[in-house]
């Protein structure tokens, strides 16, 4: 018999280990419930099996986060799983809890990136943007302990009113510190975010464009950092599209699994139950990965099916629309057009030359 | 006759059905149909706005080094060769002498 790839591979695996958080960011996409407790409602063990089985999907990465992945019980443990079969391993952490064995456990289990979040070079708008005070001095501490390693990591920094000011700190902090990268995001409106775009913390379309130019022009060019800003492939620079690539939406090649155990269409199953896709104790990933009818449509439509300016987006066979979950937490229609393109275009700001009538 | 200079005497048009996009540091190609993107920088773009189907690939190669005429002569005809190459195996464009 031929070992033939599949048509679809299930390349990447992001697994929600916690939908607890010991911080409280107003920017959060998700709601996890605040706690410092450790937590281990997934089963190691199912979540092993569930890896396993997914080799034969295609697996090749998978991205450990939550709420805050380092309040998984066992992760030490899943760590060292998955190094034996070498997997990409990334992990998306606040840093507080970054330790010395922690950090010993990234290196044994040849960890390939984690992204820590900060907010802001200054701990009082950190503080505040997180929800808990000291929280800048405890990811700093994290930060220091992973610069000292040697491992890869990147800072994230979701922009929002509070810190618009604070990119050139940010950028002087993750180089002083070490890191490879920084990755600067667009607040979503989704989960406890919604909440600061009710208040209009988010910023206004020709703001982003704004930062978004400063950032190329004048300090995309750190001899040691490299900068990403996270806008859809549409707003970049030839130049920035050259040297970074373009980021397509996954989806076609993901699937989440939530801190119970749920499958879900990457991770919005945790604000929105219709994107869960059954659970890890009753049904196999490959099941859900062959066979969910959710899925099935998404590969046959995408990206034919989008709609509004992604519909018309030169970009879209390899954009996909940007993010899908987000499409549909915002109007629960997984066609529709990403929200920031689609009021960049209504504000006459989309890129006449990149899309057609 | 030998199989380069059949080449240089190939005329190429573009295909009607792609979108080109200029834009100020190079342009892209786009198909609508198998939504292949290309981006070309200033000079490719320069290659793809001679292809009208009237002038031959040694005439195009010449227009080049008058625009450029510091480049080795060799170097233009060798990425000319694979720029067009590339832009008839993705069908952005044809060629109106056949292969």
């Amino acid at each position: 018999m031929l070992n033939r790839e599949p048509d679809y591979p299930l390349k990447d695996l992001y697994l929600y280990l916690s939908d607890h958080c010991n911080l409280c960011c107003t920017h959060c996409w998700i709601s996890p419930k605040f706690s410092q407790d450790q937590q281990d409602s997934l089963s190691l063990d199912a979540l092993k099996k569930t890896i396993s089985e997914a080799k034969s999907l295609g697996l090749q990465g998978v991205k450990l986060t939550g709420g805050e992945p380092l309040l998984y019980r066992d992760l030490i443990e899943l760590l060292k799983f998955l190094a034996l079969d070498k997997f990409t391993i990334s992990i998306e952490t606040n840093g507080i809890l970054i330790d010395r064995k922690m950090i010993e456990s990234f290196q044994s289990s040849d960890v390939a990136q984690i992204s820590v979040s900060l907010d802001s070079a200054s701990e009082e708008v950190h503080d505040g943007i997180r929800g808990v005070k000291g929280s800048f001095h405890h990811t700093l501490k994290g930060l220091r302990l992973l610069s000292d390693s040697g491992l890869n990591f990147q800072i994230i920094v979701t922009l929002q009113r509070k810190n618009r000011k604070e990119i050139p700190g940010i950028i002087r902090l993750s180089e002083k510190i070490g890191a490879g990268s920084l990755k600067i995001n667009p607040l979503q409106p989704c989960g406890r975010a919604m909440d600061a775009f009710k208040r209009s913390n988010n910023l206004e379309l020709d703001e982003l464009i704004h930062l978004h130019r400063r950032v190329e022009e004048e300090w995309s060019r750190q001899d040691n950092l490299e900068i990403f800003f996270d806008l859809p492939v549409a707003f970049l620079s030839i130049e920035e599209i050259k040297r970074n690539g373009s980021y397509q939406c996954r989806i076609l090649n993901i699937l989440g699994v939530l801190a119970n155990g749920d499958f879900s269409i990457c991770g919005i199953g945790q604000t929105i139950d219709e994107l869960r896709l059954g659970n890890l104790h009753q049904i196999s990933i490959r099941e859900v990965w062959e066979n969910n009818p959710v899925l099935k449509e998404l590969r046959q439509s995408l990206p034919g099916k989008l709609k509004g300016i992604c519909h018309h987006c030169i970009f879209k066979f390899q954009c996909l629309g940007a993010c899908r979950a987000m499409a549909f937490s915002h109007t629960r229609d997984l066609y529709a057009p990403y929200f920031l393109c689609q009021e960049f275009y209504d504000s006459g700001l989309f890129p006449s030359s990149r899309y057609i009538q | 006759m030998n199989s380069r200079s059949i080449y240089l005497t190939r005329r190429f048009v573009r295909n009607p059905s792609v979108v080109y996009r200029e834009e100020e540091d190079g342009a892209f190609l786009f198909d609508p149909e198998t939504g292949n993107l290309k981006y070309m920088n200033p000079s490719a773009r320069e290659t793809f706005l001679m292809l009208n189907g009237q002038e031959d690939v040694k005439q195009l190669i010449h227009h080049l080094l008058e625009l450029y005429p510091d480049v080795d002569q060799k170097q233009i005809k060798k990425d000319v060769g694979s720029f067009l190459k590339q832009l008839e195996e993705d069908k952005f464009i044809s060629s109106l002498d056949g292969k």
